[in-house]
């Protein structure tokens, strides 16, 4: 299992040096000049140029990105053109709000699409399954912006259980949670019951049965845990686009995640902080890949075993 | 299923940690959070708007774009080049520290410093130097003489102390000595502040106030249907006036702007430079139409950059109202015919850049519906913000929308139209030149007399509305939403929240 967590560790540093170099000559050839948003439009040429040799963006690419490499190996993201504050800290500040989210949405995406995708496969084309079905297309079909205000509509403002918006209790993680979380719930509860129904056509179901196992033994020991492989993996490419940010839902409820800073971030040409908050996105898929591979080990001896 | 929904409330209030609003608070919905509060480097007009509350400039703004005394008690200039601020001994630091001249002189210096890479250091580049004559006396010794340099002194005092801790970069919270002290800044989150009890020119009846961040215009107004915020001003989308209307807890305000909404041109473009063709597409124009259709009346047809409510307005220039008919004679003139008469061909092509803001782009349909009448077709491109401001700093474009926001001086006129104001130095974005305008605006910036500026100022104006080097749409009204426990509120020209310091809570 250590020689497996290693290779899959080694495996990862191309991949964010990759994401590193992508965005750093992305952020370096789309149209916009940080200069202009640091000094002002009205500033002096003279002090325009003054600054932009201060920051090193006077020099060739190459040079710029050899010296970002040199500053990320102290850790150092660099200091946001912006508010001139280090990045860093900036994305320490927004980055547990992100978390926080991510975690309570595939939370509350677990939490449905288990019962749902249970019961639909325990009775697959009866009523309960047709519902469970129904359930899942209306979550998968209904986009974030409308579901969030919906969502407002009736447990903030109609019976006034949860705030409108914002961070700072419980009750505010609520609404957005949902908001991420049904979405999710949909794809998850209809991946469950058709691998569930795939498992429990096998050969070693019959055999669990053939041994005296009950209904709910075989169902919940034997079928859901071989059903599960699929499904971690959806969670993890969606754990990973949570923990990416969710512009949308993070702006519906005020919610100060790292995707409203990206968006900041690129909208301001603020090339550090569009860089560092890519940076940590990446190390964020990295992280969860490994914690899905660890649990697919987990799951499942027999990868554990493999070179 | 009432006991479950009980229950859930009850438990959803139970987790409900944050605490309730403080007794004599209000709370007021912000689009974006500031960038920073340090007067020194705010630029975003939030810093701007809620600056005023915080910080104590030598000069004050009036509704009719003066400036009126404030921190400087009176001054007086001796030679067109200098400024001598008598200071009012009264006012303080959230630290108890009095607000002196060497607070003044520190603050503009710091500003000034090349080293700190203000974005206002060329705002003040007329400034020789700051001198300290006693501890309430301050001269202002300017390069040149300079008229619009009293627009500079409305820039917020910080305490020498505090300067001297962060002389080149931003602060995180900067003590001011305004109606309101600094408490608590949370980035991109909220601002909040509390009533400073010895405000020298009367202390707010409002304990504080709460300056939350809500990015969503929906969610803005959710909240202040739900009552958890007090005051939202701007940024409200026209189509939700009749439901906020429609709310009796909350009371709309709408007060003339400052805002100048414009449809720039490029001059260096073969038709646009003749003088006809922008006549024609002024002509073309229906500015009623979409002021009250699109903009559901929230707007005031302009004719200029300077607003009726500015000292310098003038009345007395070049107006195009609607006429298609007048518009398709000035392309013939210009040597546009209509080339299949009547049909699907246009006269002339046109690329029309703006952004991908809804409302812009709402703007834009209608402006290409309407050119189309006279047989100019409008390619429309919408390009995200900072693309967009690039092409057009970089005259890469023909026509254009955009707004001049929070117009103060009328030196403006110099900065967007006289010939050396070209970017990437100045905001002639268009590459105007007219070297009557060019003469009139280098005097009327060197000329002190109020009086004389002002007549300067109106044939300019007059000129300018002769040569449209851009077209003027409208001027943008301001518009607040107050819940109505909330009173003595009122919309300032410039969108600025100082008069919070006046409102109180009445509740009903």
């Amino acid at each position: 299992m250590t020689a497996y967590l290693v290779r899959r560790l080694a495996l990862a540093v191309p991949t964010v040096l990759g994401v590193v170099t992508l965005v750093f000559l992305l952020v370096h050839l789309i149209p916009g000049d940080p200069i202009d948003v640091m000094l002002g439009e009205t500033a002096h040429v003279v002090d325009k140029a003054r600054l932009r040799h201060q920051m090193g963006l006077d020099r060739p690419l190459p040079i710029q990105y050899g010296r970002y490499l040199r500053q990320l190996m102290r850790g150092d993201l660099g200091r946001s053109l912006h508010s001139r504050r280090p990045v860093r800290r900036l994305i320490v500040a927004r980055y547990p709000a992100t978390i926080e989210l991510a975690g309570a949405a595939l939370l509350v995406a677990l939490l449905i699409a288990i019962p749902l995708g249970l019961v639909a496969a325990a009775r697959p084309r009866s009523t309960a399954d047709a519902v469970c079905r129904g359930v899942a297309v209306l979550g998968a079909s209904m986009p974030n912006f409308w579901l969030g205000p919906l969502l407002i509509l009736i447990f903030a403002i109609g019976l006034e259980w949860t705030p409108v918006s914002g961070r700072g209790s419980l009750a505010h993680l609520v609404l957005p949670a949902l908001t991420l979380g049904l979405g999710m719930a949909a794809v998850m509860t209809r991946m469950l019951r058709a691998t569930l129904l795939d498992r429990l056509g096998d050969d070693y179901i019959r055999t669990a049965y053939a041994k005296g196992a009950g209904a709910a033994r075989v169902f919940l020991k034997h079928a859901l845990r071989n059903a599960a492989l699929p499904v971690v993996s959806v969670l993890g490419l969606q754990a990973g686009a949570l923990l990416a940010g969710t512009i949308i839902t993070e702006t519906i409820f005020s919610w100060p995640g790292i995707g409203r800073l990206t968006l900041l971030a690129i909208q301001t040409r603020d090339y550090p902080l569009v860089q560092g908050c890519v940076l940590v996105v990446a190390l964020s898929y990295v992280v969860v890949n490994l914690a899905t591979d660890v649990l697919y080990g987990v799951l499942d001896p027999r990868l554990r075993k493999q070179p | 299923m009432r006991r479950t929904a009980l229950f859930l409330s009850l438990a959803l209030a139970a987790c409900t940690s944050s605490s309730p609003l403080p007794p004599g608070y209000v709370t007021v919905g912000l689009e974006n959070g500031p960038i920073t509060l340090d007067p020194r480097f705010a630029t975003d007009a939030t810093a701007d708007q809620i600056g005023e509350l915080l910080f104590d400039a030598l000069t004050r703004l009036d509704n009719q774009s003066r400036r009126l005394p404030h921190v400087a008690a009176s001054w007086e200039t001796p030679d067109p080049q200098t400024y001598v601020f008598h200071l009012h001994a009264g006012f303080h630091f959230a630290d108890g520290q009095p607000l002196t001249a060497a607070d003044v002189k520190a603050t503009y210096d710091s500003i000034r410093d090349p080293q700190a890479q203000s974005p206002k250091a060329q705002a003040l580049a007329p400034i020789d130097r700051v001198d300290v004559l006693d501890p309430l006396t301050v001269r202002f010794h300017l390069r040149q003489p300079f008229a619009p340099f009293l627009s500079d002194t409305g820039v917020g005092i910080l305490s020498e102390r505090e300067i001297a801790t962060s002389p080149t970069r931003p602060l995180l919270r900067p003590t001011g000595s305004g109606p309101f002290h600094l408490t608590a800044v949370v980035p991109d989150e909220r601002v909040v502040m509390a009533c400073n009890a010895t405000y020298p020119l009367g202390h707010p009846r409002l304990a504080g106030v709460i300056f939350e961040v809500v990015p969503d215009a929906v969610s803005r107004l959710l909240e202040l249907k739900r009552g958890s915020l007090d005051l939202v001003q701007n940024g409200i989308d026209p189509d939700s006036l009749e439901w906020l209307r429609r709310q009796p807890h909350i009371a709309v305000m709408a007060e003339p702007g400052s805002t100048f909404q414009y449809l720039g041109l490029n001059l260096q473009d073969t038709a646009l430079s003749d003088l006809r063709v922008r006549q024609a597409i002024a002509y073309a124009i229906d500015r009623d139409a979409i002021v009250h259709t699109i903009l559901k009346d929230l707007a005031t047809v302009a004719t200029g950059l300077l607003p009726p409510t500015h000292w310098a307005y003038s009345s007395q220039v070049p107006t195009y109202g609607y006429d298609p008919r007048r518009a398709k004679q000035l392309l013939d003139a210009a040597g546009y015919p209509d080339p299949d008469g009547g049909g699907p061909a246009p006269r002339l092509r046109l690329s029309y850049k703006t952004t991908t803001a809804e409302l812009r782009r709402r703007i834009a349909e209608v402006l290409q519906e309407q050119l189309a009448e006279v047989g100019i077709a409008l390619d429309i491109r919408n390009y995200e913000w900072a693309t967009f401001y690039d092409d057009i700093r970089r005259g890469d474009f023909q026509t254009y929308l955009l707004a001049w926001v929070g117009i103060e001086d009328p030196d403006i006129y110099y900065l967007t139209c006289h010939s050396s104001q070209t970017p990437p130095q100045g905001n002639n974005r268009g590459r105007f030149h007219e070297e009557s305008i060019d003469q009139l605006t280098e005097a009327a910036r060197r000329t002190i007399d109020l009086e004389e500026r002002r007549r300067l100022y109106a044939e300019v104006q007059k000129r300018v509305g002769e040569q449209l080097p851009v077209i003027p749409l409208w001027w943008t009204t301001n518009v607040a939403a107050v819940n109505r426990r909330l009173q003595g509120f009122e919309l300032q020209p410039n969108a600025s929240y100082v008069a919070l310091k006046d409102a109180f809570i009445e509740e009903r």
